[in-house]
């Protein structure tokens, strides 16, 4: 769709123009017949002139000069002669009494009385021709037609003129004038394009035109609702975690008692073995239960809004030596040979949320990778970056689904790992939410040492002046 | 001054009847105003190498230079708004990227060889009329209110157009453009049949005494149907035959508009 100031502009330009020029043509042509008859009076003038005098004193072939002795300056000279009057003074028999100097000798004009066209000297001439009621003589005037049309035009430019040269000001104006009455909704505009994404507070702007503040107030309802929306859906999760945690809890020492009771009750073997194998698969499916719950409020806890501002200096290398040590007998468990390489890194972050991310990796790791495999993390720093890199000899990821497993509750299929290990999809997208809300890449491709997956979470170093 | 104003009005409502028309129908199909570039160098270009080489192209075969340089500029605008037209079908039902290369060539050629003649006649005018005769002043200002009220009455056309809407917007300029080609196309008949070419014995009809072509009506019709008051049997067949093949392209277009007036709509 064309601009709101193109439409405004072009077509306020073009009344303009249409208006203002059509209405300088309706001038133009009234001037110039005003002219007209301005110059036909002037004819009349001489000619009731002429008629004062009296012929019979005047020789033939005399002519009037007077205007020398007047007239000084050549311009004006040539402005006299162009508005020059020839004119003939003939008896009532028809025969040349006295003419100008530039007059023809036969009669410029028919002898009747009245305005006439003649030609003459190689011009077209306007004539006036009138006879003395008294004696009957001839009297007859005429100006040259292509100096009274240009002497007319030369004035009635002078009218027009300005209107022609004014437009393309006004046209500027205009331009500029829309801009003005537009700039509210510029302003409107990028207050909202100015906002960060999880921005929902609603929009304030002094002086808001009429015609805006429905936009305005719109705009604002919406960004409640959505805000509200949001706020809703983030309390259900974390409501709806939270109450979960205690049925689980009771469920898990109901569970423990169960099997305690087992042992003490006189039953067969056979019997106790069966219970005892489905209480334990019962235990499993809670613990997983319990696990999906803990990830779920992760996830929910760590809204950017919130954590941005909290973030704080953290040692890496420090802090995945204390979550290595929590899940270290997991590791051991499964015979895995663990090694930790680098030195200290600084990077500006929440402690909470960063170790739930290497957690979330590190157990991942040891859950894909076999059991007596190989897992290795390293801290590099290169600029002002910081490099976690974790790696492990499990049997990774395929290329083309390194996109999609940071998809909530996303789940290889088993071909591409033991279909033992249970596990909530959650693990990589909490990482993902994690990194993103401390502006870190994560990258993810194939271990060149140990062959399985190796993830690469580049964070921004922690610098004095930018605690963000 | 009065003269200058009609000459140039003229001359400045045929140009923009065709460049606005083309202009309204390219921005229904979403083309970018890029085009608008290449043609007003063109036109410009164009017009002063024409202006400037009257006598040398007048000279041209035994004096008949003139009228075909007229004859190939109409046939050019003429031929290149038909194959617009012949295009307008396939974009339309193409929904992805709408606008090819093909049919912003043929916006170009059309609009520029429009504007060629037409601003030539007026850089001719103003030239011979008013610098060299002394009477800049008057010829210039009427020059500029005739081209002034051209160009406005260009501009409400344009915004006519859109505003009926993107679908109805193809559709009145599509019938527009084929009347204006099929009036480009008999006006170079005129020319041929002027400058000798063609025999030109017949004249149908003399509607002078109705609309005389020099009348504000007569120009308007001339611009928007080719009007002619004294037209020959070649310009007519000349004229029917290009509404004729108009028309099939542009029942072709309604067919497949009917089927695709939803993908416009974006």
């Amino acid at each position: 769709m064309i601009s709101i100031r193109w439409f405004l502009t072009l077509t306020l330009i073009a009344l303009l123009v249409l208006v203002s020029f059509l209405s300088s043509l309706r001038g133009y042509r009234e001037s110039m017949a005003e002219a007209e008859t301005l110059f036909d009076l002037q004819l009349l003038e001489h000619v009731k002139l002429l008629g004062l005098l009296n012929p019979a004193s005047f020789l033939f072939g005399n002519t009037l000069v007077i205007a020398d002795s007047v007239i000084t300056t050549p311009a004006e000279l040539e402005l006299s002669l162009q508005l020059l009057v020839v004119y003939q003074i003939f008896d009532r028999e028809e025969k040349l009494v006295i003419r100008s100097e530039n007059s023809p000798t036969e009669n410029m004009a028919a002898f009747e009385p009245g305005y006439q066209h003649a030609e003459f000297n190689g011009y077209s001439w306007r004539a006036l021709v009138a006879q003395d009621p008294l004696d009957g003589h001839w009297i007859m005037a005429a100006q040259r037609n292509d100096v009274r049309y240009r002497l007319a035009e030369a004035v009635t430019l002078q009218a027009v003129l300005p209107g022609v040269i004014g437009v393309p000001i006004a046209g500027l104006l205009i331009w500029w004038i829309v801009g003005l009455g537009l700039r509210p909704i510029q302003t409107l505009a990028a207050s909202v394009r100015a906002r960060e994404a999880g921005d929902l507070n609603v929009v304030e702007l002094d002086d808001i035109p009429k015609e805006l503040t429905p936009l305005t107030q719109s705009t604002n309802d919406l960004l409640t609702r959505l805000a509200m929306a949001f706020d809703r859906e983030k309390r259900f999760a974390a409501d709806a975690a939270h109450e979960l945690r205690t049925p689980i809890s009771v469920l898990k020492v109901q569970l423990h008692n169960l099997l305690h009771d087992l042992q003490s009750r006189q039953l067969p073997d056979a019997a106790v073995q069966t219970t005892r194998q489905s209480l334990q698969e019962l235990g499993q499916g809670i613990d997983s239960l319990a696990h999906l719950i803990e990830q779920i409020l992760v996830l929910n806890r760590t809204t950017p809004d919130q954590y941005m501002r909290q973030f704080t200096r953290i040692n890496l290398l420090a802090l995945v030596q204390d979550v290595v040590s929590n899940e270290f007998e997991q590791i051991l468990a499964r015979d895995q040979i663990f090694s930790l390489d680098g030195l200290p890194a600084f990077v500006s972050g929440d402690d909470t949320a960063l170790r739930s991310l290497i957690q979330n990796l590190l157990v991942n790791a040891s859950k894909y990778t076999p059991l007596g495999g190989q897992i290795t993390i390293t801290i590099l720093q290169e600029h002002n970056k910081v490099l976690l890199k974790l790696e492990d000899s499990g049997p990774g990821i395929p290329e083309q689904q390194y996109a999609q497993v940071f998809d909530r509750f996303y789940r290889l299929p088993d071909a591409h790992h033991d279909a033992s290990v249970t596990g909530s999809g959650l693990g990589l997208a909490i990482v993902k939410h994690i990194a993103s809300m401390h502006q870190a890449d994560i990258q993810l491709s194939r271990s060149q040492n140990l062959g399985g997956l190796c993830v690469t979470v580049i964070f921004q170093a922690y610098q004095q002046d930018n605690p963000a | 001054m009065i003269d200058a104003v009609v000459i140039v009005l003229r001359e400045v409502l045929e140009a923009m009847l065709v460049c606005c028309v083309l202009l309204a129908s390219s921005y229904a199909l979403g083309a970018k105003r890029i085009w608008l570039l290449p043609v007003t160098l063109f036109a410009v270009g164009g017009a002063l190498l024409y202006a400037t080489n009257l006598t040398a192209l007048t000279d041209l075969f035994d004096g008949r230079g003139q009228e075909l340089t007229n004859v190939l500029l109409l046939m050019l605008t003429g031929a290149s708004l038909l194959f617009y037209l012949a295009q307008l079908p396939g974009v339309i039902t193409q929904k992805t990227s709408g606008v090819t290369p093909a049919l912003y060539a043929s916006l170009i050629v059309a609009s520029a060889a429009a504007m060629v003649r037409e601003l030539a006649e007026i850089f001719i005018y103003i030239f011979s009329y008013g610098i060299a005769s002394g009477q800049t002043a008057p010829v210039v200002s009427g020059a500029v209110i005739g081209a002034g009220v051209g160009v406005s009455l260009g501009i409400f056309i344009f915004f006519g157009l859109l505003w009926l809407g993107k679908r109805r917007c193809l559709q009145v300029s599509a019938v527009l453009l084929s009347l204006i080609g099929a009036g480009m196309m008999s006006q170079a008949t005129r020319f041929l049949v002027q400058s000798g070419f063609l025999p030109g014995e017949h004249i149908v009809w003399d509607s002078s005494w109705l609309i005389s072509e020099s009348s504000l009506t007569g120009e308007l019709l001339h611009a928007l149907l080719g009007y002619d008051a004294t037209p020959g049997i070649e310009q007519l067949a000349v004229y029917f035959a290009s509404l004729l093949i108009a028309i099939l392209l542009l029942r072709k277009l309604s067919v497949n508009q009917s089927l695709d007036v939803d993908s416009l709509r974006h």
